[in-house]
């Protein structure tokens, strides 16, 4: 038997490759959904968002362009599909990023927008790129219309009649918290933005760097973050249960692509115990083969 | 050669000093600053001939900006705000000297929102955020929309400095009432309850206000163009990747084997990518910018993440054969990942759900998030913490030129 | 869809599936296709970001100042003639391309040492900043503490015998005989002013001016000097006992009303409120009675003799009994007893935003502030209505005041101000537990790391070989992390594959 057992020891690439590429694949022709389970982190950093007065509004920095979207577009879809339903007022920015990155994020506010009714100038901005990293988060904290004297549509930001949502607002005692999604956003926000402390940081970021936030939580400088797929999953699953059907979940992507994230990492968990079975058999079998 | 190792070492430390100074100094220099509440302020006067050669004085207070065209980021000549400190002697600014929003316009003078009358001095104009360099037209205004009244291309041709009275005593003596003339690069910060002062305009304080008064020591004015600096540096050497790849290339086209062909389409490719580069500042709806946007949205874009998913598939092979439990330490690295992996997936709360909430703390994506926000925050911390002062030691021995290594010249 | 119009519109979804599909054949084994679609890629990739740099970043940042440098220094143009230095940043980029050739090597690295240096330069603020709330967190507790956690005194103030206006930078206290201004930052004195009578009634804002009723008589002191202005001057119609809706909470006169300009009405608009005590209930309703209606009552379950500004919340309060209302929607969020009765009851304004920081201070007549939380804090697991702290303040007070986490009290022996500590975190068993584990885990991977003995003792060698395992457990939860990343950017390959090719495909040929 072990030496049967034995063979598990060298499967061959291509049938790891092809198990993954099904396991991964086929779901997507089926409309499954997965319960979930939210972990505080997400949980704290959408109770901060959702309490958002009147007042102030949330400041968006999305870097994100098409080499980190598996993760880092279903985050903000999910972010601004919740701003947009409650109707939340939120400038979005672009930082030292591709300087595409603007146009991907307005795609997605322009679809969010339109489920909702929501009008461009009023309910949000987007205020386009700029570049000078770190220094430039400090400009934004102190005057954020200083650094962006025209809007991606190219609008004054004094305009307050084309851009009314911007009229009270100036630098970081109007921000609620800043999102920064991108692959891997700049720990810099923490120490540039406001340093008083007093605007909330949050995170969406690639799963793999989500690992080295954890301490920045536990001080403090972090409010929380959307880890990867799971952190837009479990996002969507908080607004969708505080506001049930008025949710139209259209388009989301979070929820969707964590099914075929649960079968991919069931491939790759089996062929880890699968190997180190081979593994005992061959040495078991080499040893009865000596006896 | 010692003298060009000393130089490059020299230039090295320069290099740095700017940034440890700016971060160590205060923004004001030490010792002639004076402290203090702020009690009143005689406000600063601007002599300025506008560009119809009028003459024109303004007191500078709030509602007042100076700005002078400089480029922006984008490289466009725009209208930068000016520090009151900064101006001098020669320069010609716009002014803007006040604002009020529109309501009608009558006998060829502007009334605001409350039927006020808005005198024009001579040089002055009024103008909106739509109406470029060129005047407002009352007739296109809408009642409500903001205006300015400026001069713009005015010299300055002469500076009254004010000053303000800071309080350092008690508030009855005389004696501890301190007035502070203005003047250029004096530059006024108003302390906070939390974090690094604030530079304020002089006309900002309120009566209350701790204040610190002082020649600014030009490190934070610098800031910009030291940022600036730093990106052109870098960037000046974006020729250095096509030059070493198009080397590589080339050597492959005179060796005429069948990598040839990969070396054509490479060659290719590059005038493709610059053409798509140079079409991409076309206005939105040309062919050219359609033809940009294909390129990156539909080329690069998604061969450039199909090349990075392939990373998937090299790790699960490579996971399935390194990841081998040969030692009671890899076999605890095994089982971490394993509890990382299945906590973050449905398949977490399926396994071990059942155990109901009194066994709550024994869930999967509980013992994950537990290991992820305990012991392992804690190994990343110590990392960081490795990084903190390896990297400060890193920095120090490549500022200091104690590292011998070999990009640095050390090695000749 | 005719075929025709489905080419022509998905032309590129098949050029992009094509391209997924050429380097997914890499999987099965290396082959010409994928070699030239890398090739295409890098070369593509290459041209453009030379254009994008040299537009993006070279061109304004470095070209057009040069220009304007150059243009100034010849007459022309109005720029800086300081522009043309940049003339010499061109000259040292031109020094990194002599890395192509062995005998000018030496000159690149001139441009090399100065990157290097400015790097090494940003790394000691980045790092500190970065770092050293990570220090500080550090040091964890252990087992409960023997301490309570109590306010940090700041610096005295002078007396006030009526509560005193708080509009920082100022705090103009009124005294038996005189009133003095003071800043909020380190207490320092700007002003003082006699007054005839001792003062009647709570110092008001109107504009430029502070207002102590004093009798019959209401004095008007210019803020900005502290002179006082003649008497005779028409009083606003706000100071008998009225509102002035852009100065925020007033007291009316009888205590049973308050009036809010700014409130979050429940409609999400902004409005001026009244609250007032309706047959035993708490109602809040429209100042400008002609836009009409109430926007709530509610029974706030302590019968509310009087009324207090809480910023979000009004505070109600019968004696030793408090009741904590938000503003804006009408639900009791809490309900506490007092140890003392509280003469004065405010909520304190933190630094952090984060509302869920919210506190109520008790203020009582013998000195005593006590702190309770307004609502579920949910950071620190304190439940609404917990008693946080109680500090002595050794002297009578009469009113309290909070702005930016400090808290202003005073009384007629004169007051203080005191830093407010945030609300402590409520610690279980398990929380000792996981900082043990926190602490020891970073203890034992830094003693992996930095320290290393020629004689070890053997308690060294042992926590040096826990650091090593424990740096394994990190390297595990890495690895885990990185699973998940890596597969996402597979999925989004494969959510294209399947929703933009194959499934409109199979519409298209199936209907």
């Amino acid at each position: 038997m072990w030496r049967r057992l034995a063979a598990l020891d060298r499967v061959p690439r291509q049938t790891i490759y092809l198990l993954m590429f099904l396991a991964c694949g086929l779901p997507f022709f089926f409309d499954v959904r997965l319960p979930l389970y939210v972990w505080p982190e997400t949980r704290a950093v959408f109770e901060v968002t959702d309490s958002t007065p009147p007042n102030k509004v949330v400041l968006i920095c999305s870097n994100r362009v098409q080499g980190s979207q598996g993760e880092n577009w279903p985050q903000y879809e999910a972010l601004v599909s919740h701003l947009m339903l409650r109707g939340i007022k939120f400038v979005v920015i672009a930082v030292d990023s591709d300087p595409l990155a603007p146009q991907f994020s307005e795609r997605v506010n322009e679809r969010q927008a339109a489920k909702y009714g929501r009008k461009y100038g009023v309910d949000w901005v987007n205020l386009g790129m700029v570049r000078g990293a770190p220094l430039i988060m400090a400009s934004i904290g102190r005057n954020i219309k200083a650094v962006f004297p025209r809007d991606y549509r190219g609008y004054s930001t004094n305009d307050a009649q084309k851009l009314p949502i911007l009229k009270n607002i100036t630098g970081a005692a109007d921000f609620q918290i800043l999102w920064a999604i991108e692959y891997q956003p700049s720990l810099d926000w923490m120490v540039w933005l406001d340093p008083a402390g007093r605007v909330p940081v949050a995170f969406g970021s690639a799963g793999i760097v989500t690992t080295s936030w954890y301490p920045y939580i536990s001080s403090g400088q972090m409010k929380g973050m959307m880890a990867g797929i799971r952190g837009a999953a479990e996002y969507e699953t908080l607004v969708r249960s505080k506001y049930g059907r008025a949710y139209d979940e259209e388009g989301l992507r979070g929820g969707r692509l964590l099914v075929p994230l649960a079968f991919g990492h069931l491939v790759i968990i089996s062929f880890i115990l699968l190997g180190n079975l081979g593994m005992i058999a061959k040495r078991r079998a080499a040893k009865e083969g000596r006896r | 050669m010692v003298w060009r190792r000393r130089f490059i070492a020299a230039l090295t430390f320069l290099a740095g000093l700017y940034f440890l100074l700016e971060f160590i100094l205060p923004p004001t220099v030490p010792g002639s600053t004076h402290r203090g509440v702020f009690l009143e302020q005689l406000p600063t006067v601007l002599a300025l001939a506008t560009a119809d050669g009028e003459r024109l004085e303004v007191e500078v207070g709030p509602g007042v900006e100076l700005s002078m065209m400089v480029r922006d980021p984008t490289g466009k000549l725009q209208a930068k705000v000016q520090r009151t400190r900064e101006v001098s002697v020669g320069e010609t600014l716009s002014v803007r000297t006040r604002t009020f929003a529109f309501g009608s316009f009558r006998n060829g003078t502007f009334l605001d929102d409350k039927g006020g009358a808005v005198a024009l001095r001579p040089g002055e104009r009024v103008y909106s955020d739509d109406s470029g360099d060129r005047p407002a037209d009352p007739a296109q205004l809408a009642p409500g929309t903001p205006l300015r009244v400026e001069a713009r291309g005015a010299r300055v041709v002469g500076i009254r400095w004010g000053s303000l009275t800071l309080l350092d005593g008690p508030a009855g003596e005389a004696r501890s009432r301190r007035t502070v003339a203005l003047a250029p690069n004096i530059a006024v910060l108003r302390e906070k309850r939390k974090g690094t002062p604030d530079e304020i305009e002089p006309y900002e304080a309120r009566v209350g206000d701790l204040l610190a008064v002082g020649h600014t020591t030009f490190l934070r004015d610098q800031r910009d163009t030291a940022a600036q600096f730093n990106s052109v540096l870098g960037t000046l050497a974006l020729g250095m990747g096509l030059l070493s790849l198009g080397m590589v290339n080339g050597r492959k086209l005179r060796k005429r084997g069948e990598d040839r062909w990969v070396a054509v389409a490479f060659f290719v490719a590059v005038v493709l990518g610059v053409v798509a580069g140079v079409y991409k500042y076309y206005d939105p709806n040309t062919s050219e910018r359609s033809f940009s946007d294909a390129i990156v949205f539909k080329l690069i874009g998604p061969v450039g993440s199909t090349i990075f998913s392939l990373l998937a598939f090299y790790l699960a092979s490579a996971s399935y054969r390194a990841f081998r439990i040969r030692s009671a330490e890899a076999g605890l690295m095994m089982a971490t990942a394993l509890i990382v992996m299945l906590g973050q997936t449905p398949f977490g709360m399926y396994l071990t759900g059942w155990l109901g909430e009194q066994l709550k703390a024994l869930w999967l994506p509980n013992i994950a998030g537990w290991v992820l926000r305990v012991p392992n925050s804690a190994v990343v911390r110590g990392l960081i913490f490795g990084t903190m002062l390896g990297g400060i030691g890193t920095a120090l021995r490549y500022w200091l030129n104690l590292e011998k290594g070999s990009a640095m010249g050390g090695g000749d | 869809m005719s075929w025709s119009e489905y080419w022509s519109s998905s032309w590129a979804v098949w050029l992009g599936a094509f391209c997924v599909l050429a380097i997914y054949s890499y999987l099965f084994r290396d082959n010409p296709v994928y070699r030239l679609m890398m090739q295409i890629f890098i070369g593509i990739n290459v041209g453009y970001a030379v254009v994008v740099q040299w537009k993006d970043i070279l061109y304004p940042l470095w070209w057009l100042p040069m220009m304007d440098g150059i243009d100034a220094l010849l007459g022309r143009g109005q720029g800086s003639p300081y522009g043309a230095l940049w003339v010499l940043v061109g000259v040292l980029g031109l020094l990194w391309y002599f890395q192509l050739s062995r005998r000018y090597l030496w000159l690149s690295r001139v441009v090399i040492g100065i990157t290097v240096g400015i790097g090494a330069g940003f790394t000691f603020k980045s790092l500190f900043g970065q770092n050293i709330p990570q220090v500080v967190d550090s040091f964890r507790p252990l087992g409960p503490s023997a301490i309570a956690v109590q306010p940090r005194r700041l610096f005295a103030l002078p007396q006030s015998v009526v509560p005193p206006l708080l509009d920082e930078p100022l705090l103009v206290l009124a005294g038996e005989r005189e009133a003095v201004a003071v800043e909020t930052l380190e207490g320092r004195e700007v002003w003082r002013c006699p007054l005839p009578s001792r003062p009647s009634g709570r110092v008001r804002e109107q504009g430029a001016f502070v207002e102590i009723p004093c009798g019959t008589e209401t004095v008007r002191i210019d803020r900005r000097t502290g002179s006082r202005l003649p008497a005779g001057a028409p009083i606003p119609p706000y100071a008998a006992g009225q509102v002035g809706a852009e100065a925020g909470w007033h007291l009316g006169e009888g205590r049973d009303r308050l009036v809010k300009a700014g409130v979050a009405a429940p409609d999400g608009r902004e409005a001026t409120v009244v609250f007032s005590v309706v047959d035993g209930r708490l109602a809040a309703s429209r100042w400008d009675a002609s836009t009409g209606g109430g926007f709530w009552s509610t029974d706030p379950g302590v019968p509310a003799r009087e009324l207090f500004d809480g910023g979000r919340f009004v505070l109600a309060a019968d004696g030793r009994s408090v009741a904590v209302v938000d503003a804006s929607l009408g639900v009791v969020t809490a309900r506490f007893e007092t140890a003392e009765t509280p003469a004065w009851l405010t909520v304190a304004r933190m630094a952090d935003p984060v509302h869920d920081q919210a506190t109520v201070l008790a203020i009582s007549a013998d000195g005593t502030i006590e702190a309770f939380c307004a609502t579920d804090h949910k950071v620190s697991r304190q439940p609404a209505g917990r008693l946080l702290w109680k500090a002595e303040a050794g002297r009578p007070l009469a009113w309290g005041g909070t702005a930016g986490g400090v808290l202003f009290a005073v009384g007629p022996d004169g007051g203080s101000s005191y830093e407010l500590p945030n609300v402590p975190k409520a610690l279980g068993a398990s929380d000792y537990w996981d900082n043990w584990v926190f602490v020891v885990t970073l203890v034992s991977v830094m003693t992996y790391f930095f320290f290393s003995f020629r004689r070890e003792p053997p308690v060294v060698t042992g926590v040096r070989r826990l650091g090593r395992w424990l740096l394994m457990l990190g390297f595990g939860a890495f690895f885990g992390n990185t699973v998940m990343s890596r597969m996402s950017f597979l999925l989004d390959r494969l959510m294209f594959l399947v929703d933009d090719w194959i499934k409109p495909f199979f519409h298209q040929i199936f209907g």
